[in-house]
């Protein structure tokens, strides 16, 4: 507790006054002749006890009158967090003053034991709470700044930076009323004071000049993750207590989210705070003065609608191809009935439209591709897809967004990047070169046609038989179709798995070649006990690289029902191809007469098509670290060998008819061979890599950040990393080689779990910060008043002054009925 | 007439000095407010006859006497002149106190006595008066005479407040001096031990005569109307008792009221008249209740 000035407490001693003055003015009753006395005696006795009473009474409320004049004029002033402490003990003193003056007019009375043990027991306790909360007023306010105190401070402004802060109300973001509120704070810091703006997780910096501060709040953004607010408060508190100024303060200027303040629970910030440590031999540091400034919207306007959970159903196609975009809307409070239109925007995919003339980027503007108008259901949520068509050679970039804007943006657009490039090289790996041939032919029309060597297309495919699989370099290849394969060494099996694992697609047909020369001899029993050189190398070979079993073969029954081909994944990519969904391709006209049983499938693995009949999988796609391994359980095209034991599907035939299954095959090998080693749609934070073969593309790359700063980025091992991906948007780089400038880029996106409008219960902050310390203010008045109870206190004096009209209310009313007016005395 | 009740205020009353004025006054301005005559009666030995006068009932007119003398005359019986009125005054120092410096309770009584005695003495009755404090001081023996009136107003003039109040002992003595059926008109504060006095009444009426009780108290005494810390004193002991008036006014009245209200009772079980007076009710009051209760009587 402090005061205006010590001595002004030597007031106290005008307390002897009222007791002078009333034992020497004590004035003698007028003696009155009054033959009735009898009947005054029995009432008057009691009455006199009473009255003598009273008259200590009055004597004790007039010094406390003066002793409570004394102390509102010394101004006392208490630590804020111990106000209540203050008003409490004050509160105490007073009850326990009435009470004891209860018992005392009890006692005075002459009543019962009981009544008087009662308010004397009540005053007795009440003494000694009071006594308890005055001692922990006085004990800890020990380091209360002192009132007068005006000399500079050491602040530390921590903004928070969480994708909420771009909340827009009343035309203004939150991050936006946060720096205004920084600039209000700074322009009241006394002079001389230091300054440091935290807005990152990392470095705290204290600008000696407010100029310097000004800049570096300017630059502060919201970001595509939510901050880490304990971790800025500690920061901050570590930055200002290196300060050589006595004083310092930290305010955090935060909308009051619980994902900002999510480590509250886990961290106790009071040692920050107070400065005290549970080591004895640490010397204790000042005190520091936190201001938590609540920017928050009120609950009751919070609005918004957010695009979640995007799924892209590739992120590469050959150029010309399309992909399918699915997300869900979910309106997060408001007024879920609305109707709202998705749109779908796309940049032009030029090749210079990227860069200038004189090197400045141009970016192009995107344009409309699609538009949906979405109802969500009564939860509020609904489920979208949109296609994106015709993707031209090259690094598309796109945007899937709300319409119409709502208050919190952040969260209404997925920023999206897809390559579109030729496929790369193909292998075929077959026993029969017969079969190779068709296989390849069916990839590559043009083999054969009589090309010149060095015109070979990028997209060419070559055939090889399994004796060379130890000779194949598969860096070469984009994509391997292992064409009705019998037999794999464990070591041949690990390099084409190797190669998977990297970055590469493998198509396994599986034909008959799978069971081995007897069961193509005709060993029927062979195959029916599964006894297949597939399984008997279950440890390595053809069986590593497959995401099941095989457990022998189905033939279509005899009763004539047919058994078809029966889409799962209709939104795999491989599908695109069709240009229709895969739903309405006429399956029906090519019966399947026999397949291999696929079982056991691997939990991670999804299978595209599966059998009408069997409900076995057909097509099974599974993830190898970088690439991907889709199997067929059935052979296509129809190896040579059958030729003479019957087709196994109608899929493959000669006739032109045939198309669904020639699409199927094709679609299938173009999936694999443009699949990227590395993805091209990020969320904020994580390290965005992309593959950079530097015999094709360039070795330094110019990246343009969403907010427009450049930045220069090398090659390193193959690939180009990014790490400071904070913002949500595209990126791009530009490389030039020589055949001109190369566009690229990727895009990066607000993880949705990041973005949550939940507000922190305060329960939270006061286990964290200490309820003596939690000082949280909204306004500006409030923020002022705040500021300045947490520097000097609060003030005492209006409740003494307070109190102090109450006594002298008691005190007239007591005294007019002791001393009457010389009028009535007359009577 | 509204001139002569105007009159029988105390406050008025006391200008006149002369107490056989002050008697007549009242007594007189009392009568004409009367419909009938207060001097009738039941008895059936015949006493004398008398000439009828305005307010006689005319059935007691002597139809008779009127052939003979053509005059009316009414009957008197031997009843009606033989009721002997004491008037017993307390003439304790409580008797003297005022609130008002105007009128003390002996100032109120003595008017009260002398109205009486001329009332009594005008219907031809014998009346006498005894004072008394703890004992009785003085006392004229009951005539019916003229000169009665002179002899007590005389005796009251001369009559000083001193001693305690006390109802036992003289009434005791008094009832040594009875011989016959006689009406005692007792006026005092009778601050004095309330069962003690109740008592001391009833003797008299268990005895056979007519009691009447006018109880005077100051107005004070029946209002407390002090304020703030006085310390009262008792007159007739010296005692003094500090109090502060606010604190104690109502339970005072309180205490008052039951007083008056157990003497009522006590005297009305004992069918005794009890007429609670101050001195700011005018006379005619006193003497209506005095009769009120002849009339009831008869």
């Amino acid at each position: 507790m402090t005061f205006l000035h010590v001595s002004l407490l030597a007031g106290c001693l005008a307390a002897l006054a009222p007791i002078i003055f009333h034992m020497l003015g004590r004035r003698q009753p007028k003696t009155l002749e009054f033959p009735a006395i009898r009947f005054v005696k029995k009432t008057a006795v009691e009455a006199q006890r009473g009255w003598s009473v009273k008259r200590w009474i009055l004597l004790a409320t007039r010094v406390l009158m003066v002793l409570l004049l004394a102390a509102a004029l010394a101004a006392p002033r208490v630590a804020s967090g111990l106000f209540a402490n203050s008003l409490l003990a004050g509160l105490l003193g007073i009850l326990a003053i009435l009470s004891s003056l209860a018992a005392i007019v009890l006692w005075g009375r002459k009543r019962g034991m009981l009544a008087i043990a009662i308010p004397a027991i009540l005053g007795l306790g009440l003494w000694l709470a009071a006594g308890f909360y005055g001692w922990a007023v006085f004990n800890r306010s020990s380091d209360t700044p002192l009132a007068n105190n005006q000399g500079p401070v050491c602040a530390a402004i921590v903004v928070d930076t969480s994708p909420t802060m771009g909340y827009k109300y009343l035309n203004h973001t939150r991050l936006e009323d946060a720096k205004e509120m920084a600039s209000w704070l700074m322009d009241r810091l006394p002079v001389g004071s230091e300054i440091a703006i935290i807005g990152s997780d990392a470095g705290g910096r204290v600008n000696q000049d407010r100029l310097s501060a000004e800049r570096q709040l300017d630059r502060v953004a919201v970001e595509g993750k939510a901050c880490d607010l304990i971790e800025r408060i500690t920061l901050a508190a570590d930055t200002v207590r290196k300060s050589k100024l006595e004083r310092r303060e930290v305010y955090v200027l935060s909308d009051m989210r619980k994902i900002a303040w999510r480590n509250a629970d886990n961290v106790d910030l009071n040692p920050f705070i107070t400065g005290e440590s549970t080591d004895a031999n640490v010397e204790k540091q000042p005190r520091i003065l936190l201001q938590i400034i609540d920017l928050g919207v009120p609950e009751k306007d919070i609005r918004n609608w957010a695009l979640e959970n995007l799924r892209l159903s590739s992120e590469s196609v050959v150029p010309g191809g399309s992909v399918t975009l699915q997300a869900d809307l979910r309106a997060l409070e408001g007024d879920i009935k609305e109707q709202l239109m998705i749109e779908l925007a796309a940049e032009p995919n030029e090749k210079k439209s990227v860069s200038g003339r004189d090197g400045q980027w141009q970016i192009p503007d995107a344009k409309l591709l699609d538009r949906q108008v979405v109802q969500p259901n009564e939860q509020g949520s609904a489920s979208i897809q949109i296609p994106w068509k015709d993707l031209a050679e090259g690094t598309n970039h796109a945007v899937l967004r709300l319409a119409r804007p709502d208050p919190l943006e952040i969260d209404n657009v997925y920023h999206l990047t897809i390559e579109a490039r030729e496929q790369g090289k193909s292998v075929v790996i077959c026993d029969d070169a017969n079969d190779g041939q068709l296989v390849a032919l069916m990839l590559d029309p043009s083999i054969g046609v009589g090309k010149d060597k060095g015109s070979e297309s990028a997209n060419s495919v070559d055939v090889e038989t399994r004796a060379r699989i130890s000779h194949i370099d598969f860096s070469k290849y984009s994509s391997v179709v292992l064409f009705n394969p019998s037999e794999l060494t464990g070591d041949e099996a690990d390099r084409i798995a190797g190669w998977v694992r990297n970055g590469g697609g493998l198509l396994i047909v599986l034909g008959p070649g799978a069971v081995g020369p007897q069961a193509i001899n005709g060993n029927a029993s062979a195959i029916a006990a599964g006894s297949t050189l597939l399984e008997k190398g279950a440890q390595g070979g053809v069986p590593s690289l497959l995401p099941g079993k095989i457990r022998g073969l189905t033939k279509s029954p005899m009763d004539g029902t047919l058994t078809v081909l029966r889409p799962v994944l209709a939104n795999h990519p491989i599908w695109s191809i069709f240009e229709r969904p895969p739903e309405e391709i006429p399956w029906v006209s090519y019966p399947v007469y026999q397949h291999w049983n696929l079982v056991d499938l691997d939990p991670a693995a999804s299978v595209i098509a599966s059998y009408t009949q069997s409900e076995l999988p057909m097509m099974v796609e599974s993830i190898r670290g970088s690439g991907r391994v889709v199997v067929m359980t059935l052979p296509y095209p129809e190896p040579s060998v059958t030729a003479s034991k019957g087709a196994w599907s109608e899929l493959y035939t000669t006739s032109s008819d045939a198309w669904p299954g020639f699409a199927l095959f094709l679609g299938t090998v173009r999936y694999l061979a443009t699949q990227n080693k590395h993805p091209l749609n990020y969320n904020v934070g994580t390290t965005a890599v992309l593959e950079n073969n530097t015999k094709e593309f360039p070795k330094t790359y110019e990246l343009r950040q969403p907010n427009g700063e450049e930045i220069r980025v090398d090659s390193e091992d193959e690939s180009i990393s990014y790490s400071f991906t904070q913002q949500p948007g595209h990126y791009r780089l530009r490389g030039i080689r020589a055949r001109g400038v190369l566009n690229r880029g990727f895009s990066v996106n607000v993880d949705r779990n990041e973005v949550s409008l939940e507000s922190v219960d305060r329960s939270v902050l006061e286990k964290s910060i200490g309820v003596e310390n939690l000082l949280i203010a909204k306004e500006r008045d409030q923020v002022q008043s705040s500021i300045g109870e947490g520097r000097y206190g609060r003030d005492l004096t209006p409740f003494l002054w307070v109190i102090l009209a109450m006594m002298v209310m008691a005190e007239q009313t007591m005294s007019s009925r002791f001393y009457t007016s010389k009028r009535k005395g007359k009577s | 007439m509204v001139a002569v009740e105007q009159y029988l205020k105390p406050e008025l009353a006391s200008q006149i000095k002369r107490l056989d004025l002050r008697a007549q006054l009242v007594v007189k301005g009392f009568l004409q407010g009367l419909h009938a005559s207060p001097f009738h009666g039941f008895s059936v030995e015949f006493s004398e006859h008398r000439r009828y006068s305005h307010g006689d009932d005319p059935k007691d007119i002597d139809w008779l006497a009127y052939a003979k003398t053509d005059r009316y005359y009414v009957k008197k019986f031997e009843s009606e002149t033989n009721l002997t009125g004491y008037i017993m005054m307390d003439t304790s120092r409580s008797m003297a106190y005022t609130y008002r410096q105007q009128l003390t309770k002996f100032d109120y009584c003595l008017c009260l006595a002398a109205a009486l005695s001329y009332l009594m003495l005008m219907q031809q009755d014998p009346v006498g008066l005894v004072t008394f404090d703890q004992k009785i001081k003085a006392s004229i023996y009951p005539r019916s005479r003229r000169s009665q009136f002179a002899a007590i107003l005389s005796q009251l003039v001369k009559l000083k407040t001193s001693g305690k109040t006390e109802l036992r002992g003289p009434i005791q003595q008094m009832m040594a001096m009875l011989n016959h059926r006689s009406l005692i008109m007792i006026m005092s504060d009778l601050l004095t031990d309330s069962d003690s006095s109740l008592d001391a009444v009833r003797m008299l009426k268990h005895a056979g005569h007519d009691v009447i009780v006018f109880h005077v108290l100051d107005e004070a005494e029946v209002h407390f109307p002090f304020q703030g810390l006085v310390e009262l004193k008792d007159p007739e002991t010296d005692e003094i008792v500090p109090v502060n008036a606010d604190d104690i006014g109502h339970d005072y009245r309180e205490n008052v009221r039951r007083f008056r209200e157990d003497l009522k009772a006590g005297f009305s079980q004992s069918r005794i008249d009890y007429v609670p007076l101050d001195t700011s009710v005018p006379y005619d009051k006193a003497l209506m209740e005095y009769l009120i209760s002849r009339r009831n009587r008869f």
